[in-house]
């Protein structure tokens, strides 16, 4: 007690010789209110501390400050004898000092270094995994006090040599100015202490919202099939309603998918993983063409273009829409150049007239079209559904999948286009179902412990904290409860679905890895929706065909969070 | 980046009255006279601005590390964080926040042709990255008063020649604490009236007919014309800096 209070009245000799007019500059605030002289026991105070204390080295001339509204230019000699001001101590100055003095007790003294980690995600009680973001893992967590379910998305700082990601910090400036219900909320920041388990550095966790679902999930799902067209239209509002907000506020998202749009059970949507969107102004120069999950690539990124806008997320938009409407990926292209073609078939080719400025695009001349296509988009989804497939539906998609970017609708003519105004209307969102909880992580994730068994190599020669993990998660994640329903599960106990699921992701996916250049990072591909000749009108019978959602083929190494799937020398280069 | 700066955490929460200034440094003040702290303060955004050339970097990348660097220390003190590793530190930071990115090796590299004593590596700017993110409540996008200039100079009838000697002004503002406690367009409007009155020009209807309050464009000029002040006097003394920060027990020196 002793030592904090003297530490105290050193502090308060402090404020007052700070406030002393003679040495400083904010002393001359106070002169403003009042000249009366008050050498009140100012004196004292000084003498105490001139053994502490440099008399400052330089005065300066004070203006007057009651010329309020005269600018003086800076003066061109001060003050040839600086020291003739009095020590002066008005009321005013007494008040503010007895105020700077209760203050002090607010500050924080650090006695030891910066107290790392003093908002600490050990506030946070982990309950599972439920997915991958571009540079991290994600948590379904709990706060212990509070008991609010948040997501906990940890940042990955394995491998980076330039410090804190440059993906990480985009997210957090980003979504720490970005307010919007369909925008995902940004809760705070939080970090663990560095310890031996982490490799004696400390991480850092965003902290968001819980949300139950996320698209690609859901549509993974066997609920998928009661999407109803009021719902869609839902969904597409909201989305819509999210970019526009983006936009407005010149920020790109840069990674419209599924599998980054968030539902909950209240039936909003929210946009998340904004770890590769950026600011942009159209005063900016090139951005980076490496952007966007292929499937969801527009074709003048396709092409190589590096100056581009918010029409990049919007063919984004259109590729979600109609994979909503039609349960089918669009454009399920297995590189570049193959997704290149896939549009070119069912947009059309572009020409000079409907697409002015393509052929000044980098690939343009290796990447063009071999042979003319007509635009088909109508004619492709002919056989559909005309319940989801109406008039205006497929008004709204030509606009989004326009080839021009220049002709492209912005997200906010979407919303006033005629098909979110004519019937049926968008339902309001707390009149949606509710679905168990599913992420496609957790498909991902269920498909892998069934098929563990069958790769006959126990992950043994893993490191002990992927085991724990693993464990972990095995322990606490069980399937949903509608999984264990008898419909599915056996087709993936049997040997004939992995195989031929096997052959089905070598084919779609080392190719894309291969041969794309432009894979953002966490890239996962992913498996069509069932075979192009089965409509999937009947979604059980049709999953006895499907892949099942596992996006991830069970050999590939690139997804160094699946500890099950690495190869065996990974641990050499997991420090 | 041009979010909504009225729903911004720089407008909400990072816009600090001076009883909170007067906090920063706190355990300096054992160590220093006020007056002395000013000008090791000034002398660090000195430091960054110099070392925000040499690396190349975009004014905005500079201006918004010298922001960082007034934030971080509005809770710690010299004595506790090395300055030329947190001023370092928050000017790699910001390359990265603002879009030019730079290295961390380049930036110890710089620092060190600039001033020989500094023997801090780049995984020490790595590690004390996590450090200023964290003071900073990882609240990064700064608004600066660069963008509206050329929208008020047109709109107040200013020429647009004189754009160069307001820009010069408003770089000098970061070294003064008006960037923590005024909105970027009371900067910019403050900035202008001071550049008028260099120029010789008559600007105040202009001013009046603004729906601003005149008092705080008033105290964002007055605080200019302190600092240019300050360091007129201050520049007749060059090594004050040096003796100031070797009187300063600075923990961890390298």
């Amino acid at each position: 007690m002793e030592t904090t209070n003297s530490a105290n009245q050193e502090r308060q000799q402090h404020e007052t010789l700070k406030d002393d007019p003679t040495n400083t500059s904010s002393g001359k605030e106070f002169i403003a209110h009042s000249n009366k002289p008050q050498p009140n026991g100012h004196n004292n105070h000084h003498v105490h501390h001139s053994h502490q204390h440099q008399q400052p080295q330089h005065h300066y001339h004070k203006e007057n400050p009651h010329q309020q509204q005269q600018l003086q230019p800076p003066k061109e000699n001060p003050q040839s004898e600086p020291n003739v001001h009095q020590p002066v101590i008005t009321s005013q100055m007494l008040s503010s000092i007895v105020h700077n003095v209760s203050n002090m007790e607010h500050i924080q003294y650090n006695n030891y270094d910066i107290p790392w980690g003093s908002k600490s995600v050990e506030t946070y009680e982990k309950i599972e995994q439920i997915g991958e973001g571009t540079f991290g893992q994600v948590y379904k967590a709990k706060h212990k006090e509070t008991g609010d379910i948040v997501a906990l998305k940890k940042v990955i700082m394995d491998n980076e040599v330039e410090g804190f990601p440059i993906t990480a910090i985009r997210e957090i400036k980003i979504l720490k100015e970005l307010h919007h219900p369909n925008v995902i909320h940004l809760r705070e920041v939080v970090t663990s202490k560095a310890s031996t388990a982490n490799n004696q550095k400390g991480s850092v966790y965003m902290v968001f919202e819980y949300m139950d679902h996320d698209l690609n999930g859901l549509m993974d799902s066997p609920a998928f099939k009661y999407f109803s067209p009021q719902q869609i239209k839902c969904y597409l509002k909201q989305l819509l309603e999210g970019l526009d907000y983006c936009h407005r506020n010149n920020v790109l998202h840069r990674d419209i998918k599924g599998s980054n749009l968030l539902l909950n059970n209240s039936g909003i949507l929210k946009l998340a993983d904004f770890g590769l969107a950026r600011p942009f102004n159209s005063a900016d120069k090139r951005m980076t063409n490496r952007v966007i999950t292929l499937w969801y690539r527009p074709p003048e990124l396709l092409l190589g273009g590096s100056h581009y806008g918010p029409e990049i997320d919007m063919w984004s938009v259109g590729c979600i829409m109609a994979e909503l409407l039609s349960k089918k990926t669009l454009f399920p292209g297995r590189n570049s150049i193959d997704q290149l073609d896939k549009i070119y078939q069912i947009c059309g080719s572009p020409n000079t007239q409907n697409w002015t400025e393509a052929s000044d695009l980098p690939y343009w001349e290796t990447l063009k079209p071999k042979r003319e296509y007509p635009r088909q988009l109508r004619e492709h989804y002919q056989s559909e559904n005309k319940l989801y497939f109406t008039k205006e539906a497929f008004d709204l998609l030509d606009k989004l999948l326009c080839m021009d970017p220049k002709k492209r609708i912005t997200a906010s003519e979407a919303l006033d286009s005629a098909y979110f105004w004519t019937e049926p209307l968008p339902c309001n969102p707390k009149d949606l179902p509710q679905y168990p909880s599913c992420h496609e992580y957790r498909n991902k994730k269920r498909i892998r412990q069934q098929q563990q068994p069958q790769q006959g190599q126990p992950a043994q020669q893993q490191t002990n904290q992927q085991q724990t993990q693993s464990a972990n998660l095995n322990l606490q994640q069980p399937p949903p409860p509608n999984y264990q329903g008898g419909h599915h599960q056996p087709n993936y106990q049997n040997g004939n679905t992995n195989i031929n699921y096997k052959k089905q992701r070598t084919d779609i996916n080392y190719q894309t890895n291969q041969g794309g250049p432009l894979q953002p990072p966490g890239y996962n591909g992913k498996a069509p929706y069932g075979s192009q000749s089965n409509p999937p009108s009947n979604q059980f019978s049709n999953q006895q065909n499907k892949p099942p959602a596992n996006r991830i083929p069970s050999n590939q190494p690139t997804h160094k969070n699946f500890p099950q799937n690495r190869p065996q020398q990974q641990p050499n280069q997991h420090r | 980046m041009a979010a909504n700066f009225w729903e911004s955490s720089h407008c909400n929460e990072w816009l600090l009255d001076r009883n909170k200034i007067e906090e920063s440094n706190s355990k300096d003040k054992s160590y220093l006279t006020p007056m002395e702290l000013k000008r090791l303060r000034t002398h660090y955004c000195f430091v960054i601005q110099n070392l925000g050339n040499a690396l190349k970097l975009r004014q905005r990348a500079t201006s918004t590390a010298i922001v960082y660097f007034k934030r971080f220390y509005l809770k710690n003190s010299f004595v506790d964080c090395e300055p030329r590793l947190i001023a370092v530190t928050c000017l790699y930071l910001s390359s990265k926040v603002e879009e030019c990115i730079t290295q961390a090796k380049k930036c110890s590299a710089k620092m060190k042709e600039l001033d020989h004593t500094f023997n801090y590596t780049m995984n020490d700017i790595l590690e004390c990255e996590f450090f200023v993110l964290e003071e900073l409540a990882f609240c990064l996008i700064i608004y600066h008063p660069y963008k509206s200039l050329p929208l008020y100079l047109q709109n107040s009838g200013l020429d647009m020649a004189s754009i160069e000697i307001i820009w010069g002004v408003v770089n000098d503002s970061y070294r003064t604490d008006v960037c923590l406690m005024y909105p970027p367009y009371v900067v910019a409007l403050g900035c202008i009236y001071l550049g008028s009155y260099l120029l010789k020009k008559d600007i105040k209807q202009w001013l009046s007919e603004l729906n601003v309050d005149m008092k705080e464009i008033w105290e964002v000029s007055k605080e200019l014309i302190d600092c240019y002040e300050f360091e007129k006097l201050s520049s007749q003394n060059p090594s004050e800096p040096d003796f100031l920060y070797a009187k300063l027990p600075i923990r961890n020196k390298k």
